[in-house]
């Protein structure tokens, strides 16, 4: 056995551990890891946003006399006013600019992926059990997610087929992801047994 | 001007679905048609909570989710806030506390905006405080634990959890559970369903969340929306099944038109 003399593995591998100490019960080691890496996180995260002021509009601006993006610059100005009273209601302008753009955005990759794309990947053969499994599987599915429209008689038992079948796939991803997490955890394992206390 | 190719359906489908969503709003809105939403048992459990939490004295934890307001995600976080407003009402009423836990930046003035809405509209403006909605972190796992002691130190007796989430949606339930809190949450976010329905008391599956503010306001405008998207979803299921049908007779129209 040969302890690490890097001062990374011994702080990767305790910071490991502290978090691991949250199974048993919150406590002290915890609360310290985590009040670092919230603060960590925070200072790394203001350290991204001023460079990406600095290079996206500060320099162009400067530099390159790039004057257009004064309006971003603006509007992310306008942000702050929520602090001033009187004129708190300038930075909706531009919360309604970004969730504007942010809208206008996601609805063609939304609408073409999530349901035009969908419906026609659906569009299957009835020509073996797979296939019909996958159509009638899809519209009982479709059939559990109709709001306005009571569930009894037929429709409530389409849709208790959807639900059955949605349960029967949480279930599966439930198991995968459980998988991936279990080779997270070896990797942990990995960096404490490994690099820092030289077992493996 | 020309269209991107192979856009032309889209573009048509998006209208249409407009065109849908628009009547459906305004004869909502007018009285001509009342459209009810079914029971959903989640958001039904969300008093049963807060009452909860109200007896044992301690506080609510709320998420809204980690997804921002403004990209792929901002759809169900809208929706996590419409709770929001809804369960600070809840809480108001009953004098309990909620904590709001808030990952994204863009997110927290609205959510603010929300609680103290809410609680003016319960009649107890005085019981907003700067520190009810708390930002803890933008980056994701800072803010998974950052929540994770919130919960254990502050003893929450519910946690509800709305909105989009990803790997941190487990390490919230099962933190919840550790504390005996009753949960109650919702996504749309397919991979992290499982994990609310195995961890959490009441879940809402997907497209729930969403209609999860027109069912608590039971307001016309909201009513009529979700009813116009039940007439698109009964398309989409026409299409499949005439579709499904055409490709047994190896006719591909419908599958190419959609192509276009």
């Amino acid at each position: 056995m040969s302890i690490s003399n890097d001062i990374w593995a011994w702080i990767s591998a305790l910071g490991m551990i502290a978090i691991f100490s949250f199974i048993f019960k919150e406590n002290p080691v915890y609360r310290f890891c985590e009040h670092v890496f919230v603060g960590a996180s925070a200072g790394y995260a203001l350290s991204v946003n001023i460079k990406s002021i600095v290079d996206n509009a500060w320099d162009p601006i400067t530099k390159e006399g790039k004057l257009s993006l004064l309006i971003p610059v603006i509007l992310g100005i306008l942000l702050y006013a929520r602090f001033f009273k009187s004129i708190a209601w300038l930075s909706r302008w531009s919360m309604a600019y970004m969730v504007g753009i942010g809208s206008g955005l996601s609805m063609f990759g939304v609408v073409n992926s999530q349901l035009l794309q969908q419906v026609r990947s659906s569009m299957l053969p009835l020509n073996s059990v797979n296939n019909i499994l996958m159509v009638f599987g899809v519209l009982s599915v479709l059939l559990y997610f109709f709001f306005s429209v009571e569930q009894k008689g037929a429709v409530k038992h389409g849709a208790s087929l959807g639900r059955w079948l949605m349960m029967i796939t949480f279930g599966v991803s439930f198991g995968n992801v459980v998988m991936g997490r279990i080779s997270l955890l070896l990797g942990a394992f990995e960096t404490i047994l490994g690099n820092w206390l030289g077992l493996l | 001007m020309s269209l991107i190719p192979n856009t032309a359906t889209l573009l048509v489908t998006i209208l249409t679905m407009a065109a849908i969503a628009l009547v459906g709003i305004n004869r909502s809105k007018s009285g001509a048609w009342t459209p009810t939403i079914r029971r959903l048992a989640g958001l039904d459990a969300i008093e049963e909570a807060v009452g909860r939490a109200t007896e044992m004295g301690s506080p609510v934890h709320y998420s809204p989710g980690i997804g921002a307001a403004t990209d792929d995600s901002a759809p169900q976080t809208f929706a996590g806030l419409e709770v929001l407003g809804y369960v600070t009402q809840l809480t108001a009423k009953y004098n309990t506390e909620i904590i709001v836990t808030i990952r994204q930046p863009n997110v927290f003035p609205l959510a603010q905006e929300i609680v103290r809405q809410g609680y003016m509209t319960a009649g107890r403006p005085d019981m907003f405080q700067e520190d009810t909605v708390q930002f803890l972190s933008n980056e994701q796992f800072a803010y998974a634990a950052g929540v994770m002691g919130i919960m254990n130190r502050r003893h929450v007796a519910a946690n509800i959890m709305m909105g989009a989430f990803w790997a941190e949606s487990l390490l919230f339930a099962e933190a919840g559970a550790q504390v005996g809190a009753i949960q109650v949450a919702g996504t749309a976010a397919m991979g992290q369903i499982p994990f609310f329905v195995a961890a959490c008391d009441y879940t809402l599956i997907g497209e729930e969340l969403y209609a999860a503010g027109a069912y608590l306001s039971q307001d016309r405008v909201k009513l009529g929306s979700i009813a116009a998207q039940d007439i698109v979803k009964g398309i989409a299921m026409v299409l499949i099944f005439v579709g499904s049908l055409l490709a047994t007779a190896e006719i591909d129209f419908l599958a190419n038109l959609l192509k276009k």
